[in-house]
């Protein structure tokens, strides 16, 4: 694996630091091996884009940070994770709590299931200000406001008192992400957070994600399948397969130079505007069974361009 | 165009709904389909582009005889489906068959893959066991899956795998127009091209007609000659798609390209983003419905369409 490439701006001590991270699944069916030596660094005000197919891996990483794995599948069997110098690793599961939400927080894809239905979205924001904050009542109303003006939500007043099926798809994710905000945490993974937005509300909240981060110092790891997204917001890019991470550059190279042939391969396979009505080049075949033990580069059997040695060894790209 | 095989004609449709305003119940009329007129000529697709809500699936309901439309009428070979009866209704939905988004929900998890996409011939007779299995293989070599899929499950079979399925079924009845309804928007990019090439290479092969519903542009470019783009009921360009992703007209259709395409990192701090939500299809405004989000919006708006 070559070393990852920093991002040149800044010079301070990386905020999230996973190395080696091992995470299976322990099924009936056999061990999956989700995430199989994965390791990156995230420093505050930048972003991480995380890029891959379903099943690459990229959530259960976003999972194994948070230590939110399905329970009692998943397993983190090897690797180091630090947050701010800190091994989450070595926290008990109370400490964990403690973290989560307050040092760093999630935005998952769909926010008509991340609400609760029957809650108004004040009731909604006071509970992680309450629990992580224990601020007073009259203090939560006033952090609520803030929250909700922050994220631009028009007319906060009424709004506090709206239940999420009165709310747009696009206002629903910006309240998921007023919550996730909501006690200033560090870090914040994003699990394709525009996906079920519509376009031109999707550039809107990828637009307020930036100025927020700006403002915030706020690491941001973004996890999606989408180069729009990426090309948005993301500084830097790791691209995942099968478990494992196969390049990682700045976006502006990754997009420029990609290295990688199955990064080559997914940016090629994507539709464009620019280019005429025609057949893609598609990427044919499934991604590999991660039950199964495998050697070498795990793209090799789906590779379009096999480089010689590719069976005998992982080559770094 | 070549021969022209579906045209909807001047369509609307209109629901009612109440809702609640305090104690007291109003009703209102959404405009879901609003004087939409397009045509889908034979052997071509003709794409369909909006937001959630613009009214492009209701379009797609009207077609496939779920929906009645208040004023309009939608022609298929020149005969009005909506007055159809008895023979020439069967023959109709026999040669109109769709694809939905949801590869996971289309298909019935209790039915074999062999009883799924010959279903639909069994609606005009039955199948001896022999039958079902040559046409089941027929089928499903069309769509690039193996013969033995067909005594499985839809569980089976990964997303891309299921909506080739679907396909499978949607061509069972050898039909002259397939609705697909989001075909791609559930799967995964890789599979996305093949799923979209396999598209065109039936189209290429049986003469198929679509009429495709999607909310990503690119998709639509790659898939389509021509494309209409809707905003809140109303088609608001329409045009050759070579022509109208090189210069669209519409403000809209220009804030819709340029928040679907896909840019270069270095262009990010350029962007021109879209403000604003899309109103309620309720309470749509005055005059032009895009002028509360429109760059070029000007007091006349207001009260007149422009474009």
């Amino acid at each position: 694996m070559s070393a990852i490439p920093e991002n040149p701006a800044s010079t301070s001590q990386p905020l999230l630091e996973v190395k080696d991270l091992r995470t299976h699944l322990f099924t009936r069916k056999g061990v999956v091996k989700a995430v199989d030596g994965v390791s990156f660094s995230v420093r505050s005000g930048e972003t991480l884009g995380i890029v891959g197919e379903s099943g690459s891996g990229k959530s259960m990483t976003a999972l194994s940070i948070q230590r939110l794995l399905p329970k009692p599948t998943g397993h983190i069997v090897g690797g180091d994770i630090r947050l701010a110098g800190e091994d989450l690793l070595a926290k008990s599961e109370r400490e964990m709590s403690s973290i989560r939400g307050r040092q760093m927080a999630m935005i998952l894809q769909d926010p008509m299931s991340s609400l609760n239905p029957v809650l108004t979205i004040g009731q909604q924001l006071s509970d992680p200000l309450r629990a992580h904050r224990r601020l007073s009542a009259s203090d939560i109303r006033n952090a609520i406001r803030r929250l909700l003006d922050m994220m631009r939500i028009p007319a906060p007043e009424t709004r506090i008192n709206d239940y999420p099926h009165q709310m747009s798809g696009g206002m629903r994710q910006r309240i998921v992400g007023a919550i996730a905000l909501s006690c200033e945490p560090r870090l914040l993974i994003a699990d394709e957070p525009t996906t079920a937005l519509d376009v031109t509300v999707q550039a809107q909240y990828l637009q307020l994600l930036r100025d927020l981060q700006a403002r915030l110092q706020l690491a941001i790891i973004m996890i999606t399948h989408d180069f729009g997204v990426v090309a948005r917001i993301c500084d830097r890019v790791a691209v995942m397969y099968a478990g494992r991470i196969v390049e990682t550059a700045s976006t502006g190279e990754l997009f420029d130079r990609p290295a990688h042939p199955y990064t080559r391969a997914l940016m090629q396979s994507m539709p464009s505007l620019d280019r005429q009505f025609d057949r893609l080049p598609a990427i044919e075949g499934q991604p590999p069974d991660l039950r199964k033990p495998m050697t070498g580069c795990r793209f090799a059997p789906a590779a379009l361009m096999p480089p010689p040695s590719a069976g005998s060894s992982i080559r770094s790209p | 165009m070549s021969d022209i095989l579906l045209s909807v004609v001047n369509v609307s449709r209109h629901f009612k709904v109440s809702h609640r305003e305090g104690l007291r119940r109003r009703s209102a009329t959404v405009k879901a389909v609003d004087d939409v007129s397009f045509d889908v000529g034979t052997g071509e697709t003709f794409g369909l582009v909006g937001e959630s809500g613009c009214g492009k699936t209701t379009t797609s309901r009207l077609v496939l005889l779920l929906e009645h439309p208040d004023a309009g009428e939608v022609r298929f070979a020149g005969e009005d489906i909506h007055a159809l009866r008895g023979d020439a209704l069967l023959k109709y939905r026999l040669s109109v068959q769709a694809v939905f988004q949801d590869p996971y929900s289309s298909l019935s998890p209790r039915m074999r893959v062999s009883d799924i996409i010959t279903e639909p011939m069994e609606a005009t007779r039955r199948l001896s066991a022999r039958e079902r299995k040559q046409e089941a293989g027929r089928l499903l070599d069309m769509v690039g899956l193996r013969a033995d899929a067909a005594d499985l499950y839809p569980h089976e079979f990964s997303g891309g795998q299921r909506q080739r399925i679907a396909i499978a079924r949607s061509l069972s009845t050898n039909p002259r127009l397939i609705v697909l309804d989001e075909p791609v928007s559930a799967l995964d990019i890789s599979i996305r091209a093949q799923i979209m090439n396999l598209l065109r290479n039936i189209q290429d092969r049986t003469g198929v007609s679509f009429l495709l519903i999607a909310h990503d542009l690119a998709v639509v470019r790659h898939m389509s000659r021509r494309v209409g783009v809707m905003y809140l009921g109303k088609l608001v360009e329409m045009g050759d798609s070579d022509e109208l992703y090189a210069q669209p007209l519409h403000p809209y259709a220009k804030a819709l390209l340029a928040a679907g395409a896909p840019i270069h990192p270095s262009e990010r701090d350029k962007e021109i983003v879209l403000g604003g939500e899309l109103p309620s299809p309720l309470n749509p405004p005055s005059g032009c419905h895009f002028r509360t989000r429109c760059a070029m919006a000007m007091p006349r708006c207001s009260e007149e369409i422009r474009i």
